[in-house]
């Protein structure tokens, strides 16, 4: 499905000159879900990290499928962009690499520019409710079809982050709460710790079958 | 490797998730299609490759994917300084 929505529609009877001083915000909402005949179907569905995930010597992973990736631009001096996220989202923006956590959703810090919150709430519901409370510059992306998110966890976790990065996870720089954009295995993961052995991993669709792979032969053979 | 400190995520990082662009602070002439083919060219082409201090722009593209300039040293591999574009 998808909507026109036009954010501050004008009157045919205003003049041309008139028009020109209103720039209404013209948009495409599209509900990216399938409807009820066609499968929705992850992109590690033929992975054993799909459904239980994979487990071994204090590792597991396990895919958190069909969450809501939305990625918010804008910036971060304008108040108003500020205060419209976070009433929407009813959460904070989180600070420089860092997570903020809601009952419902986790906003990750991208850049400083840019946000990603992923909510296991409908997708276009909540671009909806965003694109509502925002004007002005901004920029509001659903990539939910785009990428997945992981769950590491077990007593070994740091292990297999050893293996695949050359980033320093120990928990003296890498504090719960954190969030990274780093290599991962030579392709690229945003990397969150949720807790002391738990992490998030944000990985690209498009990469997904390659990483699914390394991730199981690292954990059979660990 | 580079162990490169990022202006933007204000930490060091490994060299792999970092991109060198080009030389930096190139000044596009403001009217391309009146300056002379050697003028153009030269902007296009030519770099100055200084050996010791050179003035980078690089991107980091895995990460927060922002650009910003390293001025290091090429003989030594050293690097003085990295500061946002």
């Amino acid at each position: 499905m998808i909507q026109m929505v036009t954010s501050n529609m004008l009157n045919d009877t205003q003049h041309p000159d008139e028009k020109n001083t209103i720039k209404p915000a013209l948009y495409a909402l599209m509900d990216q879900c399938t409807s009820g005949d066609v499968a929705m179907e992850s992109p590690v569905v033929h992975t054993a990290i799909a459904n239980d995930g994979i487990q071994n010597n204090g590792i597991k992973v396990v895919e958190e499928a069909f969450l809501s990736h939305l990625v918010i631009r804008g910036n971060v001096n304008d108040q108003d962009f500020i205060s419209a996220i976070e009433t929407a989202a009813s959460m904070r923006l989180p600070e420089k690499l860092q997570t903020s956590q809601g009952a419902h959703a986790t906003i990750y810090w991208v850049s400083p520019d840019e946000w990603l919150i992923a909510t296991n709430k409908d997708a276009f519901e909540t671009e909806a409710n965003l694109r509502e409370k925002l004007s002005g510059h901004y920029a509001l992306v659903n990539v939910s079809g785009g990428q997945t998110r992981l769950l590491l966890s077990g007593s070994n976790s740091h292990r297999l982050l050893h293996a695949a990065s050359p980033y320093d996870f120990h928990l003296s720089n890498f504090p719960v709460g954190k969030v990274i954009t780093t290599v991962f295995a030579r392709a690229q993961a945003l990397i969150h710790r949720k807790s002391i052995d738990e992490w998030e991993l944000i990985i690209r669709r498009s990469f997904s079958d390659y990483l699914a792979l390394w991730i199981e032969d690292f954990i059979i053979s660990c | 490797m580079f162990y490169i400190r990022c202006p933007y995520c204000e930490e060091h990082r490994d060299e792999q998730e970092f991109h060198r662009v080009a030389e930096a602070n190139l000044v596009r002439p403001s009217d391309p299609d009146g300056c002379s083919d050697q003028e153009w060219g030269e902007y296009l082409y030519f770099r100055k490759n200084t050996r010791g201090e050179y003035n980078e722009l690089w991107v980091h593209s895995v990460g927060c994917r922002k650009f910003f300039n390293i001025q290091r040293n090429t003989e030594t591999y050293e690097i003085l300084n990295t500061s946002p574009v």
